[in-house]
């Protein structure tokens, strides 16, 4: 029996078409609350987003599901993991860098409802060690501590692209995203004598230019935290690449200067152990107690571990929900190549827009050579999950359920005692208009597409091609401008 | 090939064939300067990579408006995507990016 993936879309016009309405509508067609006993605690694990990243998930889809969850008799919590270094500047690889990054994006306990923790400590060394013989290429996983303890685990995932994952979808959320530090390392391929950067990249040291002619020099030494590069006095680079973990941090120095020639192994390597680092994350929950979730909105090419965010390449696609990490992320590619590319994005650039195109391998991906499918496919051969799948279109739950919870009264019941004690409408002024208003003007005058077509005011304080006008002294020469209309206002009104 | 390096190559051989026609020796100077600049960053990472493909894009796309018009004001579009390549070639950046 194929696994169900119940979709959709992203129109809205109603409270109960929103994204955060569809949210919940799928989670429960999927029956995922049903994993769910009371008393459980049940870990959202989401992508908090870099230091200047911006189409992470925006907060309020983990709010409330945290809340539905809490309805349900469930203890959340939202998280999300350190990161590799993988860069000289990253901005989430301690537990108090990452805090202070997921607050600057809103993601804090207040916003939530619910603790916003760190799932694998300070440093990234608090995991649970999963033995997964199935793995294509892993055969363990070092998965986030706090992940691995909880009852229940939902992956709340932004599905876009991403520059190694090629895709970053609910595996990749697992993969990489539910993994220690230490599981991260692995991931990568730390210390993999032919995957690994230390075991298989190209390293040409006479690429180095010399500390004259390279004014980050100093970079090259500061990129690595286990200081394996060393520029020597006579102007020579070193790497003690026997010792290299491939925390990343050094390719995108070394690889533009041409010191390092890029590794497609490495990448592709990376991508089939997401797969098995994912299904490890499964195995530590559970296999019936955890389910997935992905927003394909703001669909970014590149992930939300990239400082900045590019124009999505495709349209908002739909929200998914499933028990199936593997199939839902093929729903997922599959909807983004059957949809046209967004103008001007780099699905455009890379000329991958047309429908029926696929869109990551080009726009997502850093390198040229990496598919979409590795951690699909990767998944399917270690058990983890299928990619032939049901697509379930969901129908809408109706606007009841979608009401604002602290107070679903209707109007008159909620405003009318309090406006008559507060009357925030001024009715005794104006012989209850209320306000001073003119009681007619030419409301086509402002409507025309190069500009008005009525004067500026004469005493209006800025003009429209940049310089100033004196401001009145009193309100008097503002009343002029009423074109004889009897002025009711008080002193100070224009 | 990287593409990439193939769109620039491209490029390359169309301001080549163009500034064969320019009868101002400025401007002939400028293209060859252009071309020049071209070629220096070619072999770079960034252009062995994805990430340098939509600018190597719009080389050849100035590349080919200075061929059907061989004006300075196209020159000064096809320099201005060359200093854009001078700047972002040698960027640090992510693995990821």
């Amino acid at each position: 029996m194929k696994p169900a993936v119940y979709f959709m879309d992203a129109r809205s016009d109603s409270p109960d078409t929103s994204l955060i309405a569809k949210m919940l509508t799928v989670f429960d067609a999927a029956r995922l609350g049903e994993m769910i006993s009371p008393g459980d605690v049940v870990a959202i694990k989401v992508h908090c987003g870099e230091w200047n990243s911006s189409a992470y998930l925006r907060p309020v889809y983990a709010r409330a599901l945290a809340d539905h969850i809490k309805e349900l008799g469930g203890r959340p919590f939202v998280c999300d993991t350190t990161t590799l270094t993988y860069s000289p500047f990253s901005s989430r690889a301690t537990e108090l860098d990452l805090l202070i990054t997921a607050e600057r994006n809103g993601y804090t306990s207040a916003t939530l409802g619910c603790p916003f923790i760190c799932a694998d400590g300070y440093v990234g060394t608090s995991d649970y060690r999963v033995d997964i013989p199935e793995g294509f290429i892993l055969k363990e996983a070092y998965i986030a501590q706090a992940i691995a303890a909880a009852d229940v685990l939902i992956a709340l995932t932004h599905f876009k692209g991403h520059g190694m994952g090629v895709i970053g979808g609910a595996l990749k959320n697992l993969g990489i995203g539910a993994q220690s530090k230490r599981g991260k390392f692995s991931v990568h391929m730390g210390g993999h004598p032919k995957y690994g950067v230390g075991g298989g990249v190209k390293f040409t040291p006479e690429a180095f230019k010399g500390k004259a002619n390279d004014v980050n020099w100093e970079l090259l030494e500061n990129c690595c935290p286990y200081g394996l590069f060393k520029v020597t006095a006579d102007d020579r680079i070193e790497w003690d690449r026997k010792r290299c973990v491939t925390c990343l941090g050094c390719l995108g120095l070394m690889n533009p200067r041409g010191i390092f020639e890029p590794l497609q192994e490495q990448f592709d390597a990376t991508d089939a152990a997401i797969a098995d680092a994912a299904l490890g994350a499964v195995k530590a929950v559970g296999r019936n107690k955890v389910g997935f979730i992905n927003m394909a909105v703001d669909v970014s090419p590149k992930c939300d571990c990239a400082g900045f965010s590019d124009i999505p390449i495709v349209p908002h696609l739909g929200v998914f929900a499933s028990k199936d990490p593997v199939a839902i992320d093929q729903a997922c590619v599959d909807a983004a190549m059957r949809s046209p590319g967004t103008p001007g994005s780099l699905s455009e650039e890379m000329g991958v827009a047309g429908a029926g195109q696929r869109k990551f391998d080009l726009a997502g991906a850093a390198i040229e050579g990496l598919s979409e499918q590795t951690t699909i496919n990767t998944a399917v051969v270690n058990g983890l999950g299928s990619r032939d799948h049901e697509l379930v279109h969901v129908a809408k739950a109706g606007p009841e359920r979608f009401r604002f919870p602290p107070d679903p009264r209707p109007t008159y019941k909620r405003f009318g005692k309090l406006f008559e004690k507060f009357q925030p409408f001024p009715r005794e002024r104006f012989d209850g208009q209320g306000f001073d208003r003119l009681p007619e003007v030419d409301l086509s005058a402002v409507k025309h597409p190069d500009g008005p077509k009525v004067s500026i005011h004469p005493h209006a304080p800025y003009h429209g091609d940049g310089t100033q006008h004196p401001a009145p002294s009193n309100g008097h020469a503002a009343e002029g401008h009423r074109h004889g209309h009897a002025a009711h206002s008080h002193s100070g009104d224009d | 090939m990287p593409r990439a390096q193939e769109l620039l190559d491209q490029a390359i051989a169309t301001v080549e064939a163009a500034s064969q026609e320019l009868r101002d020796e400025r401007l002939v100077a400028r293209a060859a300067a252009a071309v020049g600049e071209l070629r220096a960053q070619r072999d770079k990472f960034f252009f062995k990579s994805l990430v340098g493909v939509p600018l190597a894009n719009k080389a050849k796309v100035t590349a080919d408006s200075l061929m059907n018009g061989r004006t300075a004001s196209n020159l000064e579009a096809l320099e201005a995507i060359v200093a854009e390549i001078k700047s972002k070639a040698d960027a640090p950046g992510t693995v990821l990016t």
